[in-house]
């Protein structure tokens, strides 16, 4: 986890210093060769590699992490101001998710033979195929444009929460209709299975305890393994919904080529990332005592 | 297999035919749409009716034929520069496409690449190149192809290094993993033993035998790669303007669309279709090849 950390901060940190110098972007046309120097000179960038990399880490270290150089201010203040509203709206998709995604498909493999099921395969392949920003646009045009229902823009209240969660979790829940209906098709032709249904055990008990708690196993593998995608998701969702979060601000920092932002924010949410799946791994113990005694 | 009681002769044994299975009727319209659309991207700078960019200030949003206020030569109307959207679709899709698929192309061969020598290799090179495809994999891929484009610009080259990082990943685990349940078959012994250099053991009989795992990967990952270039041009960090691509339509359009709704909803309409299609063919090709496999 650590060296995954490492790597990655080392791979941004080379990356923004071979491809050429960031000042060229940053100063005015024009700027003289004078001040062109001391502007180097005064971000370190006519050192050795060696040496910027080892004052890069310092800085890490003290928990400098650079000025924004669109906003003036600290990068982590612009991060702190926003990450709240990133993590409200990834938070509100996740539960959506689970709370449809899961029980769609257990049905979904309960009624494998019959056309509900395909209906909600059919439902679930079209949520595969349809990008969330298509989505998102569809959404703004019915709600916001044609019936004045849901503001289209910010996220002051509950109600501005319902289009982007909506417009960001349809491929989520589209995958994790298809992963939980296969776990519980694996797990429906178990023995374990046929041994509760002869045991006389209702439906629900057989279908949940015996079927869904073996079966949410592979399914929190996905969970975790979809997290990275959710992220990658969020970012294009904030920006069409002028959602004030992380995503957005990194598209705008691409967009002016801010690379202290950029630089910290691929940080941050890399460590994001990586401490979510260590949280998922965890949850795998509630879920499977066997993972207990490992 | 017809075995005729009474006759001495060897009952012959019936091979099943090689079948491409469109007897599903979702899959073989999936296929027919996805030839058309093909048909129509490699066609498009002859099937199209104007020049994409060309701007006709007088003709601005106007809707598609059987609509008011109408223009008969624009069948899917005019957007808000008065560009002809049926021949901007056609220019978008082909190079929506080319982007696609020459991106998976370079990360197929960069995947394969890397998986054989991690393979091959073993030790430390496998440890390196493994631990950097899982970095790859715990990092939100948009991040680095926002941060790749931030540093190197909006060229087309560009966005198709970033597409084709876009995978690589996963096609190195999926090679590694082959590679190593292939190194220790007796035919890879065999050609080692008689001095096959380990260039040639990985041409000649590693990737023939890998190939169609890697090849149903690239059709699935199509429909991936055509959302993720269409939401970066959406976004506005993809192929730039004036050139046309379906996500930049959309993201362009989304300006004009409370007034205008038609200059989003027909590229918005093919992106879907066309990841639809891939997606469906993609699973179709999957399901066969397990289906293969399971048989032998």
């Amino acid at each position: 986890m650590l060296v995954t950390l490492w790597v990655i901060a080392s791979v941004v940190f080379l990356a923004t210093r071979l491809t050429g110098n960031p000042i060229d972007f940053l100063m005015p046309e024009g700027l003289d060769a004078v001040s062109r120097a001391a502007m180097i000179a005064y971000w370190g960038l006519d050192r050795p590699v060696g040496e910027q990399y080892f004052a890069f880490w310092t800085a890490l270290a003290h928990g400098e992490f650079g000025i924004g150089l669109m906003e003036r201010r600290p990068v982590a203040t612009i991060f702190a101001e926003r990450i709240g509203h990133s993590a409200a709206l990834l938070a509100t998709t996740l539960a959506v998710t689970i709370a449809v995604g899961v029980p769609l498909g257990v049905l979904a493999a309960i009624w494998r033979q019959r056309r509900r099921g395909a209906a909600v395969l059919l439902a679930a392949f079209m949520g595969y195929a349809v990008p969330n920003f298509v989505l998102a646009i569809l959404l703004l045009l019915v709600f916001s444009y044609a019936l004045h229902w849901l503001p289209s823009a910010g996220s002051a209240t509950p109600l501005h929460y319902v289009m982007p969660t909506l417009a960001l979790s349809a491929y989520f829940v589209a995958a994790l209709v298809r992963y939980t209906r296969n776990a519980m098709l694996d797990v429906l032709g178990q023995d374990y299975m046929r041994t509760a249904w002869a045991k006389g055990l209702a439906p629900r008990v057989v279908f949940l305890k015996h079927g869904l708690r073996n079966a949410l196993i592979p399914v929190i593998t996905v969970i975790g393994l979809q997290m990275t995608t959710l992220v990658s998701g969020a970012v294009v969702i904030e920006t069409v919904f002028s959602w004030n979060g992380v995503g957005d601000l990194l598209v705008g920092a691409t967009l002016r080529r801010d690379y202290p932002v950029l630089q910290f924010g691929v940080l941050v949410v890399a460590c994001a990332v990586i401490v979510v799946n260590t949280l998922v791994d965890l949850a795998y113990a509630a879920v499977d005592p066997r993972v207990r005694l490992a | 297999m017809s075995l005729v009681l009474g006759t001495t002769a060897v009952p012959r044994l019936k091979l099943p035919r090689p079948r491409l299975g469109i007897g599903n009727p979702l899959v073989a319209a999936a296929a027919v749409l996805g030839a058309m659309l093909l048909t129509m991207a490699l066609l498009a700078p002859w099937i199209a009716p104007f020049d994409p960019n060309q701007q006709k200030l007088l003709a601005r949003l106007r809707p598609p034929v059987g609509f008011d206020r109408a223009m008969a030569q624009y069948w899917f109307g005019t957007d808000q520069l008065g560009r002809d959207l049926l021949s901007r679709c056609l220019h978008g899709l082909r190079l929506s496409l080319a982007l696609a698929f020459f991106g998976g192309v370079f990360g197929l061969v960069l995947g394969v690449a890397i998986g054989l020598l991690a393979g091959l290799a073993r030790g430390v090179v496998d440890s390196v190149l493994m631990g950097l495809a899982d970095v790859k994999l715990s990092v939100p891929f948009t991040l680095v192809a926002l941060l790749v484009i931030a540093l190197a610009g909006t060229a087309t080259e560009v966005l198709l290094l970033v597409l084709g990082l876009a995978y690589w990943a996963h096609f190195a685990r999926l090679v590694r993993g082959q590679v190593i349940a292939l190194r220790d078959m007796p035919y890879v012994e065999a050609a080692r033993a008689v001095g096959a250099s380990p260039l040639r053991v990985a041409l000649r009989h590693m990737i023939p035998n890998l190939a169609s795992p890697v090849v149903v990967m690239a059709t699935l990952n199509f429909s991936n790669l055509i959302l993720l270039e269409s939401s970066l041009s959406f976004l506005g960090i993809g192929v730039q303007p004036p050139t046309a691509t379906l996500g930049s339509m959309v993201g362009q359009g989304r300006d004009y669309m409370a007034s205008a709704p038609w200059v989003v909803a027909a590229p918005a309409a093919l992106i879907v279709l066309v990841a639809l299609v891939a997606m469906l063919l993609g699973d179709h090709l999957r399901d066969r090849v397990d289906a293969r496999l399971r048989e032998r």
